[in-house]
This record gives C-alpha cells, sequence and structure tokens, in this order.
C-alpha cells in the first residue's frame, strides 16, 4: 500500500522510457526525473526530415530571380545543371516527388514548341543567315492576319531554343523544388488568417496519392472480373465506386477531426467592423490602380491613385492582421533551422542581388542574337557565383549513413 | 488506305515546300505593280527615304521596311504585331535590352513611333509594323521620339510623289534591257539640280566624277548585299533608296555596273528623274531638315558592331567541365540513391 503510494508518476510514456534508455528506475521526485530527462531528450537523433522549408523556399525564390535577369543560354544551362543535381540529391521517393519526370517532359515540350513556333510564325524578326525559305500563307484576318513561314534564319532558330530553354529551366528549378520540399511543412508557413485553406489543402494533399491508389485498385479489381476499358462510356464502373469510397472516407475523416477538436479553433468571427475594413481596402485597390496606370506622372490623378494604394496595403493587412491574431496554432515538431538551411537561403536570396550588381557593374547576362549569329559570352566568374544554386545537394540532402525520413 | 493518305500528304509537302522554294520570276524591270514608301527619321535627325514596289496586294509595314533594306529589329511577341526596336542599329539594343529601353521609367519616352501619311498628314499607327497593311500609294513614317495618337514625333511632312514618283513611273519603252552596262549618262546632270545640295551636307558619294563605277559601287551599296539571298532578292522588289532632295549622281552611276542579268533595269528607273523641287517645295516643311537628308547609305553611319565581347576557347572548356561536373555529381547521387 504505502510502496504503490510512493512511487512516483511517470511523465512519459513507457515507450519513452525505453527510448531514452534509462537507468533502472530508482525513486525520484518528478522533478527531478523532469530535470534529467531534459538534456537526454535533444541527445535523440530525429530522422533526416528534409531540409528547412523557408530554406526551400528562399532557394526557388532566389533560383527564379537569378534565371530572369539571365538570358545566355550557358549560364542558363549551368542553372539547368544545378536543378538536375539537386533534385539527384534531394528529392524524396514520394508521390509528389514523382511529378518531376511530368514537369521535365513539360519542359522538353515546352522548348519544342518554343522553337517549332519560332519557325512558323516567323514573318516579323530575321537574321541574316538565312537556311531556307519557306512558302509564306497568310491566316484571314479573322484569325488575325498572321504571317506564316517565310524566311528561315538561324538566328530565329536559335532565339526560339534559347527562349525555350530559358523556360524550360524554369519548369525544372520548380520540379526540383517541389520534389525536394516537404509539402505539409510549406503549407505550414502559409499567414495565420488562411489557416483554413491551409488546413483544405493539406487535406487534398494527403487525399491525391490515397486515391490514386484507390483507384488502381479498382481498375484491377474490374479487369478480373472481364471488364474492358476502351473509350471514355467504360469509365463509369470505375467512377462511382471511386467517388463513392471518396464520400466515405471524407465523411470518416470529418468525423474524426471533428472528435479531436479541429471545428473549433479558437478563431473568433471577424467583427463586422473590421470585415468592412478589409471590404473597403479592398474597395480601395481599384481607383488607386486605375489612378497610378491611365495617369502621367505629376498629375494629381497619380498621386491620388498612389494614396489609395497605401492606404488599400494598410486597410488590408490591418484586417488581415486582426484576423490571424486570434488563431493559435500548436506544433508537433519543429522545423530545425540548421547551418546548412542557413547557409542555402543565404547565398540563394544573396545571388540574384550579386548578378543583378554584376550586371550593372558591365557584365554581360544577356545573349546578342539578331542581327547576326555570334558565340555568347562565357565568364568563369559568374558561372561561379551560379553553382551556388547547388548548395542544397550537399548541404540540404540525405546524409548517407540514414535512411528514410 | 490510310498509307495512301499519309503518302498523299507527304507529296503535297513536298510540292509545297519545292513551290516555296522555286524562285519567282520577277516581273521585268520593276514592273511592280504597287508603289510604297517608307521615311525614316533618325535620332540624329538625319532623314532617309526609300521606295519599294511589291505586286501582293499588301504587304506589311514591317515587310515594307525589309524590304527597303533597313536593318529593322523588332519584337514580336506582343499581341499588337511587331515592336520595332531599332533601325539600322539606332535605337533600343534589344534584346540586350528592353525593346522600349528608353520607355521604363515615365509615360512619354523616345520610342520608334509609326506613323501613317494619310491626306498629306502623318497620323500616329495604332497598329504595330507587322499588322498594318501597307497598300499602293502608302507612305510610312518611322521617327524616333515617341508620341501617342495625335501628338508625338514625325518625319517632316512629304508626298508619295516626292518619294515614289521616281521608281514608279511607268517605263519608257525605248529603254532595252541590254543596254545596261552603260552608264546613264543622258539623265543625271540635268535633272539634278547642283544648287539643291548644300554643300555641307553633300556626302563624299556626291563628288564622283573621278569614281570609278566599281568603286562607287562599292561606296553604294556596303552592307545591303549580304542580307540577301538570291532567293530574297529575286522575290523582293529592289528597292532603291531615292534621296528625297538631292539626286546624287554617283547613285546613278553606280546603278549600271552593278545592275545584275536578273534585274536589268530597276536600278536604271531610279535614275532620278529629280523628284521635283516644285512639289518639295510646296510641301509645308521646314527648310532645315531638308538639309539633313544625305542621299547614300554609304553616307549615313553602318550599323554599330556588336559590343558583345566575345571570350576564349578556355571559358568554354570551363563551362564544358562544370556542366559535366554537375551531371556526374547528379548521376552519382542517384545510383548511390537508388542502392540505398
Amino acid at each position: 500500500m504505502t510502496q504503490t503510494l510512493k512511487a512516483p508518476p511517470r511523465p512519459h510514456g513507457r515507450a519513452r522510457d525505453m527510448l531514452l534508455q534509462k537507468q533502472p528506475h530508482v525513486e525520484r521526485t518528478s522533478a527531478d526525473l523532469w530535470e534529467r530527462s531534459l538534456p537526454r531528450r535533444r541527445s535523440i537523433a530525429r530522422p533526416w526530415e528534409g531540409g528547412h522549408s523557408l530554406a526551400w523556399l528562399a532557394w526557388v525564390g532566389g533560383g527564379l530571380l537569378t534565371i530572369g535577369q539571365i538570358d545566355n543560354p550557358l549560364y542558363i544551362g549551368l542553372i539547368w545543371g544545378c536543378a538536375i543535381l539537386v533534385w539527384a540529391a534531394c528529392a524524396d521517393d514520394g508521390p509528389m516527388a514523382r511529378a518531376f519526370h511530368l514537369l521535365m517532359r513539360l519542359g522538353v515540350l515546352i522548348f519544342l514548341l518554343n522553337l517549332i513556333f519560332s519557325v512558323i510564325t516567323a514573318s516579323t524578326l530575321r537574321g541574316r543567315t538565312v537556311l531556307l525559305t519557306l512558302p509564306t500563307w497568310q491566316l484571314p484576318p479573322l484569325l488575325g492576319g498572321l504571317q506564316l513561314g517565310g524566311v528561315i534564319s538561324l538566328e530565329q532558330l536559335i532565339a526560339g531554343a534559347s527562349r525555350g530553354f530559358k523556360l524550360w529551366t524554369l519548369v525544372l528549378l520548380i520540379g526540383s523544388f517541389n520534389a525536394s520540399v516537404n509539402h505539409y511543412r510549406l503549407l505550414r508557413r502559409v499567414p495565420r488568417f488562411l489557416v483554413h485553406a491551409g488546413l483544405i489543402v493539406t487535406i487534398g494533399l494527403a487525399f491525391v496519392p490515397q486515391t490514386v491508389l484507390r483507384l488502381r485498385a479498382i481498375r484491377d479489381a474490374q479487369r478480373l472480373r472481364g471488364h474492358r476499358f476502351r473509350t471514355w462510356r467504360d469509365a463509369l464502373p470505375l467512377a462511382v465506386p471511386l467517388i463513392s469510397s471518396g464520400l466515405e472516407r471524407a465523411l470518416t475523416l470529418a468525423e474524426a477531426m471533428e472528435a479531436r477538436g479541429y471545428g473549433h479553433l479558437t478563431v473568433q468571427p471577424p467583427t463586422s467592423r473590421w470585415r468592412w475594413t478589409l471590404l473597403g481596402g479592398v474597395g480601395l485597390l481599384i481607383p488607386g490602380s486605375v489612378g497610378l496606370l491611365f495617369f502621367k506622372a505629376d498629375r494629381w490623378q497619380m498621386w491620388l491613385g498612389g494614396l489609395c494604394l497605401i492606404s488599400a496595403g494598410l486597410l488590408i493587412s490591418g484586417s488581415w492582421w486582426y484576423i490571424g491574431r486570434h488563431i493559435q496554432r500548436t506544433t508537433y515538431l519543429r522545423e530545425r533551422w540548421t547551418a546548412g538551411a542557413c547557409i542555402v537561403a543565404g547565398a540563394a536570396l544573396g545571388l540574384p542581388l550579386l548578378i543583378w550588381l554584376l550586371g550593372r557593374g558591365g557584365s554581360s547576362l544577356g545573349y546578342r542574337i539578331y542581327p547576326q549569329l555570334s558565340a555568347p559570352v562565357f565568364d568563369l566568374r559568374i558561372a561561379g557565383c551560379l553553382l551556388v544554386l547547388a548548395l542544397p545537394a550537399l548541404l540540404l540532402a540525405q546524409p548517407p549513413n540514414q535512411t528514410g525520413r | 488506305m490510310r498509307a495512301y493518305q499519309r503518302l498523299l500528304i507527304i507529296l503535297i509537302g513536298l510540292v509545297l515546300i519545292i513551290v516555296g522554294l522555286a524562285p519567282t520570276h520577277a516581273q521585268g524591270p520593276d514592273g511592280r505593280a504597287h508603289h510604297a514608301g517608307v521615311v525614316v527619321q533618325y535620332p540624329t535627325g538625319e532623314i532617309v527615304s526609300a521606295c519599294v514596289g511589291f505586286d501582293e496586294e499588301t504587304i506589311s509595314g514591317y515587310d515594307l521596311m525589309a524590304r527597303a533594306g533597313f536593318d529593322v529589329v523588332a519584337e514580336g511577341s506582343n499581341g499588337l504585331g511587331a515592336l520595332v526596336c531599332s533601325i539600322d542599329g539606332q535605337g533600343c539594343d534589344y534584346p540586350n535590352e528592353s525593346c522600349a529601353c528608353r520607355c521604363e521609367g515615365g509615360s512619354e519616352c523616345d520610342y520608334w513611333a509609326y506613323t501613317h501619311l494619310i491626306d498629306g498628314v502623318w497620323q500616329y499607327s495604332t497598329l504595330g509594323a507587322s499588322s498594318y497593311k501597307v497598300r499602293d500609294g502608302a507612305v510610312d513614317g518611322w521617327s524616333w521620339g515617341g508620341g501617342a495618337p495625335g501628338q508625338g514625333s514625325t518625319p517632316p511632312l512629304t508626298s508619295w510623289d516626292a518619294v515614289c514618283a521616281a521608281q514608279a513611273q511607268p517605263l519608257p519603252t525605248a529603254i532595252p534591257p541590254t543596254n545596261t552596262l552603260e552608264p546613264p549618262t543622258a539623265a543625271p546632270p540635268t535633272a539634278a539640280p547642283p544648287t539643291a545640295a548644300p554643300p555641307t551636307a553633300a556626302p563624299p558619294t556626291a563628288a564622283p566624277p573621278t569614281q570609278t563605277p566599281a568603286e562607287s559601287q562599292q561606296q553604294a551599296q556596303p552592307t545591303r548585299v549580304p542580307t540577301e539571298t538570291p532567293a530574297e532578292s529575286q522575290q523582293r522588289a529592289q528597292p532603291t533608296r531615292v534621296p528625297t532632295e538631292t539626286p546624287a549622281p554617283s547613285a546613278t552611276a553606280a546603278t549600271p555596273s552593278q545592275a545584275s542579268a536578273s534585274q536589268p533595269s530597276a536600278r536604271a528607273t531610279a535614275v532620278p528623274s529629280s523628284p521635283s523641287p516644285t512639289k518639295r517645295a510646296a510641301a509645308p516643311e521646314p527648310a532645315g531638315s531638308v538639309a539633313t537628308v544625305q542621299p547614300t547609305r554609304a553616307a549615313r553611319p553602318a550599323a554599330p558592331p556588336a559590343p558583345q565581347q566575345s571570350s576564349g576557347i578556355l571559358s568554354y572548356l570551363g563551362f564544358g567541365a562544370l556542366l559535366l561536373l554537375l551531371l556526374g555529381a547528379s548521376l552519382l547521387m542517384l545510383r548511390r540513391r537508388s542502392r540505398i
């Protein structure tokens, strides 16, 4: 009787005790135990969880800003290689990461389309190195009266290819970002007043791979029953069980979330005053943009428009802040802002600034094609700067001795 | 059946390509059905006009410029048609800088404004150069300085007669195509009023009597020749840049020697039956701008050479090494991950 009374309450569960590899249990006070457990708590090696989502955001943002300033296909090619390397090193095996192949194909398609359209609509830009002459064909005025065909010059082809390659690299950069980042952690980064939207997107993201798996299962089952899928009419036996099971699962999830208190976030509905504030801010956007866009500088309408835009921004952000103030989020596992994430984010954000400064300082970032083709400039200093974009492969990738997320 | 259809489609495509590649024969000595003029006012204030003959019903304003031999760099990505960035290297250095490089700050800025001469007045074009249809008798104007509908910079007022009358005149049938090698000594001395040419504006080609025809030909057409392929030049009308005010005798002296067999007398017609000074005087135009007219293309500053510095073979090797490094590293990563 006395012994059971003396037994201290365990602060953690049994599994955690085993994980901590504690000494055999000695009698201590609970406060003592708590203090002893604190330093050990940090020593548990957490599994690799990908880089910090903000570091990834900084990486992709810096990469996009850099591509936007560069036209030279050699530099673009380096960024292309960096994106491939980052994908090879950092991509996880989740279903979202498999979209990379799709994006890669999309990039190739964009590239080829640019090449083709640079040939088809050749009537306006002409270079000096003429390759061949296609028959011209004037579209009827109803379709815009464009002239198709004409003289095809090497410059047009190269210009189309260079433009397409740039777009391909953009798509590739976004693809490797998408393959590497943890989407759930990323979604936690949405501003607080968008918490409901973020929740919905999270649930949707969780549903997509399950739905794909279920679709495959249903299709296999129907095939076993002798069903053949030829036209879109045959999709009905596929769609009905899919939809019904999806609804079922949604109801289950809603019940589970309700039971865990998701519906009762500490969100106070915004008072009508703040709602009107938001509405007024949105309304002020219209005269502001009209004044700024359609009137010349140094007119009083333009100044009024600028004033309207500033006040609209203040009103909207104020009401968002008010709404977000009442929303509290809890976190199970905080993301760790490691030194690698720090370096990657700093380098990625510094790169466009550096490139901009180099461009202002006289380095040639563009590629002059018209009127006569010439070899693009390649400066090793700029190339060295661009290689910074490959840093996530070193710093945010999974270390070789760890497996899994 | 399907195979036949495919074969047919391929055949039709081949025929179309061959037809497109086949040179269409020029219709005699500037037997062009239609003529249109183009007047360009450069940032330096210098004015050049040209007349283009064409057989189509309409051609685009861009084609008019291209056929007149101007070195036009245009941006065609917007939906309104081509936006001209530079003419003969003057303007914005697209694509190294934006096509409207002076227009990034405010709304009033300098660019190549496109105008049409309608009812004796320059009217601001509402369409881009590749969308506007140029018909017979039209005159297009290009002026650096920008503008908006109803205002803005335009070239000095002129008329179609002043620009195109020389070329569009019906040919005197007396000129046989065989006398192309004979220098047309008859026309120029009387046609060109020597007083009309101010001595300061007279370019070196304006005093040609000591030059041989071959020399003056090289002077007269230094940059136009490489831009034209044979196929093009046969399809195109031969544009002759008629100096609007001061017909240079050298230009006429140059024409016979360079006139090839395919275009026997296109140049000969350009022998300035001088763009009648009386008509020009009738046009309400400040005399100052007249003095800036320069007759031949050689006199104008050629397009500045591309300022792009080329880089050596070593840096390209460096590029190849870097790209190989990146791709090799990614290959290594992929193999390592697949082993895990």
